[in-house]
């Protein structure tokens, strides 16, 4: 067989024919080895990898050798018989085997296929760069942007709108005033706990709510009403109507201290935003579920109270370290309409020397202040000659007289007199603090001491006894006491004339006296029995006299007697709490000298000084820390706890609120 | 004050490094905004609470977010190459220490407050977005230097073309390889992937290289055969052995060639890679930062 083998290649649109080679045959192999009458220098091809034999003019029988396989029609196959009659294509690795067949023998033109490198090649430009890789900023920047916006503001201005449309549409119908919390509240309730809801608010939410608000969570719109303007005062006020100021906004604006450049810069900015410095949230800070909603530092009182910015305040920054000693507002007598008075003047240091003086000047009288001494008790206290014993000093003039020493001591006259009761005795073999002062529900002051409850069980008001019935006085009221008692005379005396008279009716004999004159006798008697025993009472050693100032009139009708009001205060230091009821621990006397007072112008609170030996500052590391708000309020719910309010001029007598016993009240300008 | 005089160009012209420009200028700025920005920090009331929403913390979110807003800006200003004081080297050394500034003073202003929510979100990308910045920054100042000495005088075209240049010897030579041999050089020349996809190229240029395993089978081939084995059948042995020698050294050489570009594709890689995370971080980050914004005085 003739063949004439031709090798072309291409040179792009080009096909250029290499070189070409005739030879005289029977067999043709083609292959990579160098013995192969066809080279195909491909490594993927078998050094003899297909045998093409002539079986007759125009038909061939390709074989593949060990195995060689090549293509044919696009089908791999390992032997074929092919007729030439209009050429055929091979192909064999890189190779395509063109063959035809005429009458002076084979033709076979064999191309290699131009090399495309699998690998590096369809990338443009720097192969080196990754900006031919699968790597996309720019696809990457929009998924990313786009996701953010959505999921951050579009979702939750959907939501929010959705919230504050459902919402003024019930408001409107349930309450017809969108302004009302509560009644937002009330409305809003059906569609509370929506799930996309929820979502929207917790993206946005920069931190739980406070314990008390945490069922307002999915209710964005109740606190944040109008988009883009700061919760507003009226809407904490919605349901917070009854919190009363600090004082007086002026008063405390021009109390607070100048801001430094920075800060006052600062808070520039944050006002040109529109937040003002003067808002409910400005101190209560919600979404801080670390830091409690009414939690100040006492910095931040301190930097009003650091230093006196207006008059009669004292200056307080810390309680372990700057802390005033204790003023109590104490019961100064009654005005002279009659109504009861409170000072606020001295500090517990002055009480203190004052009592000492007190008790001095007793000594050096050679008073002991027990049972049959002196008058024991009596604020302003006279010798039993009734002279001043000397200027009282101040304290607290409640109108009472009342020794605690007397009432606490274990043996003298209150302990006798507990034993003569018996078995109707209430008390231990002595009394104790807790007879007489019992502790409010809240544990934190002592219920009022009420006469009939905790004096008379041994102070009886029984003034006779007749036909086995005590007849007792009425407490409080003298006048009545003098009617009461007068009349109990004279009806005494109309009944004892009544049954002389009847006596003398059915008696034989001379007539004795004539009626008229026994009665008026016996009513002049009644008189100054009545007389003598109204005014024993309010004598010394009288039923009233012992425990009342009182002043006799002299010469006068005994209705003007002067029993000086009795305003005991259930509360010394209103501008504070203290809950007893976390101290009691301690014994009563641990702060309160009751046992060694005689009398009753003490003041028995213990000085500050007292409270510091546990109680530190706010950092304070060997003490228990405490706040300003430890003990004192900034706001007040109450119209009985006075404003924190500077005193207008110290040393000033205020009248108590009317109807109050204790009259710590209304001190408008303390 | 530097004036901008024949002396300050010319040794502007002498490679300084933009973390070294104007002598630490932009760094000591970035320190001492931080340290303002601390000390607005500290002496800012922590009463009630210190946070975005005080009177410092607006003050330090406004601060931040026109400094983000002006990093931003970095993408548009480095499409224009200036000189002088405001030369783009200038301004990527400001935005480089600003921009750890910047996530210093967004972490003020957040008081330190975390939570699963947007404005957490918002801290977390500045954060990320900084840190794929810090990388790019480390990795412009060390890799540039390692790349040179890589790359000797040439560029990334002859690198692939010193590769492509050993493998028509390397067919050549081949040919005369036995079947299986040869199918391992082909593939060699055929599958051998410069240039890998993007975590290959970084993290494992060399794993399964058709290259490697061709030279490792040549080399275990020519172990095994040994000289022993050689000296009953000399002239056959001699002339395959030839063949073997000439196609493991070609293949060596193809090796080192490979090797070479694909450490400059790597620093290449390393050089760029930092940048697709930062750029989207950085539009992911304003996208959020819009949300935060908007969403703290929607809801005021």
């Amino acid at each position: 067989m003739f063949a004439n083998i031709s090798y072309v290649s291409r040179r792009g649109s080009r096909r250029v024919t290499e070189e070409t080679r005739q030879l005289n045959a029977d067999v043709l192999i083609a292959g990579r080895g160098a013995d192969c009458q066809i080279q195909l220098s491909d490594l993927t091809v078998r050094l003899a990898h297909v045998r093409i034999t002539q079986i007759r003019t125009g038909r061939v029988l390709v074989e593949g050798l060990g195995g060689g396989r090549f293509v044919l029609s696009g089908r791999p196959q390992i032997r074929a018989e092919i007729d030439l009659g209009s050429g055929a294509s091979l192909q064999i690795g890189q190779h395509v085997l063109t063959l035809a067949a005429d009458e002076t023998g084979l033709t076979i033109e064999v191309e290699e296929k131009k090399r495309l490198s699998r690998r590096n090649v369809g990338q443009k430009g720097d192969p080196f760069s990754l900006r031919g890789t699968w790597l996309s900023k720019r696809a990457a920047s929009w998924i990313l942007a786009s996701a953010a916006v959505l999921l951050g503001l579009v979702f939750p201005v959907f939501m929010y709108s959705q919230q504050s449309v459902g919402r003024s549409e019930s408001a409107a119908t349930v309450a017809g005033a969108p302004a009302d919390l509560s009644a937002l509240m009330d409305a809003g309730g059906e569609g509370r706990s929506h799930g996309f809801q929820s979502a929207a608010g917790a993206i946005w939410s920069s931190g739980a709510l406070s314990s008390a608000h945490r069922s307002l969570t999915d209710d964005c719109a109740l606190c944040h009403a109008v988009p883009f303007v700061s919760v507003r005062d009226e809407t904490c006020l919605s349901c917070h109507g009854d919190v009363r100021h600090h004082g007086d906004p002026e008063q405390l604006r021009s109390a607070s201290p100048k801001l430094s450049p920075v800060s006052s810069s600062l808070l520039s900015v944050s006002s040109v935003l529109g937040r003002e410095a003067e808002r409910c949230s400005a101190c209560h800070s919600e979404h801080n579920p670390d830091v409690s909603l009414s939690a100040a530092s006492q910095a931040s009182c301190a930097s009003c109270h650091g230093e006196v910015r207006i008059d009669g305040l004292s200056a307080a920054a810390d309680f372990g370290l700057n802390h005033p000693e204790f003023r109590p507002t104490l019961s100064a007598g009654e005005g002279l309409d009659g109504a009861a008075l409170v000072s606020r003047v001295s500090t517990i240091v002055d009480l203190q020397r004052a009592r000492q003086t007190r008790e001095s000047a007793m000594a050096v009288r050679g008073l002991t202040g027990d049972c049959d001494g002196f008058e024991p008790g009596r604020a302003n206290f006279r010798g039993s000659d009734g002279a001043m014993v000397s200027d009282p000093g101040p304290g607290d003039r409640s109108g009472l007289v009342f020794p605690h020493k007397v009432h606490l001591a274990s043996g003298g006259c209150v302990a006798g007199l507990i034993d003569r009761l018996g078995p109707a005795s209430p008390y231990g073999a002595s009394l104790t603090c807790a007879d007489c002062h019992k502790q409010d529900e809240g544990g934190q002051l002592f219920e009022p001491i009420r006469m009939e409850d905790d004096c008379a069980v041994c102070h009886s008001l029984v003034f006779e006894t007749s036909r086995g019935v005590d007849r007792v006085l009425r407490h409080g009221e003298p006048l009545e006491v003098i009617a009461a008692m007068n009349d109990f005379y004279r009806a005494q005396t109309i009944e004892g004339v009544l049954r002389t008279e009847a006596d003398a009716r059915t008696r034989p004999g001379p007539a004795g006296l004539r009626p008229g004159a026994l009665r008026e006798t016996a009513f002049a008697f009644a008189s100054t029995r009545a007389q003598e025993r109204v005014e024993a009472i309010f004598s010394p050693r009288g039923a009233c006299f012992g425990c009342h100032e009182i002043t006799l009139p002299e010469g006068g009708r005994i209705e003007d007697v002067k029993v000086a009001r009795v305003s005991l205060q259930d509360r010394f230091l209103p501008k504070s709490s203290f809950p007893h009821s976390k101290h009691s621990t301690s014994a009563c006397s641990t702060c309160h000298e009751a046992e060694t007072s005689n009398l009753s112008s003490d003041v028995l609170l213990p000085s500050v000084k007292s409270c510091q030996t546990c109680h530190g500052g706010e950092h304070a590391a060997d003490k228990t820390p405490s706040t300003c708000l430890t003990c004192h309020g900034f706001h007040s719910h109450s119209e009985d706890i006075p404003l924190m309010r500077s005193r207008a001029a110290p040393g000033m007598f205020f009248t108590a609120r009317p109807g109050t016993v204790s009259g710590a009240a209304q001190m408008e300008t303390f | 004050m530097v004036r901008v005089d024949h002396t300050t160009r010319r040794r502007s012209a002498v490679h300084e490094s933009f973390l070294k420009h104007g002598g630490f200028r932009y760094l000591k700025l970035a320190l001492l905004l931080t340290a303002v920005c601390l000390g607005i920090y500290a002496g800012s009331s922590a009463s009630p609470v210190r946070n975005g929403g005080s009177a410092a913390g607006y003050f330090l979110g406004i601060l931040a977010t026109v400094l983000v807003v002006w990093l931003a800006f970095l993408g548009i200003r480095k499409r224009a190459i200036t000189g002088g004081r405001w030369s783009l080297k200038a301004w990527t050394s400001a935005h480089v220490y600003l921009g750890v500034a910047v996530l210093a003073i967004s972490l003020l202003h957040s008081g330190f407050q975390f939570g699963l929510n947007l404005h957490t979100l918002t801290i977390v990308l500045l954060g990320l977005t900084v840190l794929s910045g810090v990388i790019g920054a480390v990795a412009y100042s060390v890799i540039p230097r390692r790349m040179s000495d890589n790359r000797g005088q040439l560029s990334g075209e002859q690198m692939i073309e010193a590769v492509q240049a050993v493998d028509a010897p390397l067919r050549q030579a081949a040919r005369r390889l036995s079947e299986a041999d040869a199918l391992l050089v082909s593939s060699a020349i055929e599958d051998t992937e410069i240039v890998r996809g993007v975590f290959g190229r970084i993290l494992a240029p060399d794993r399964n290289c058709p290259t490697a395993r061709a030279l490792a089978m040549m080399r275990r081939q020519s172990v095994r055969a040994g000289p022993l084995d050689g000296i009953e059948d000399k002239d056959e042995d001699d002339s395959e052995r030839a063949v073997r020698e000439r196609v493991t050294l070609l293949l060596e050489r193809r090796s080192a060639m490979l090797g070479r570009a694909r450490r400059h594709a790597r620093y290449r890689a390393l050089l760029e890679v930092w940048l697709y995370a930062h750029t989207p971080l950085t539009f992911g980050l304003l996208g959020a930062l819009v949300g935060h914004v908007v969403s703290v005085f929607y809801m005021w």
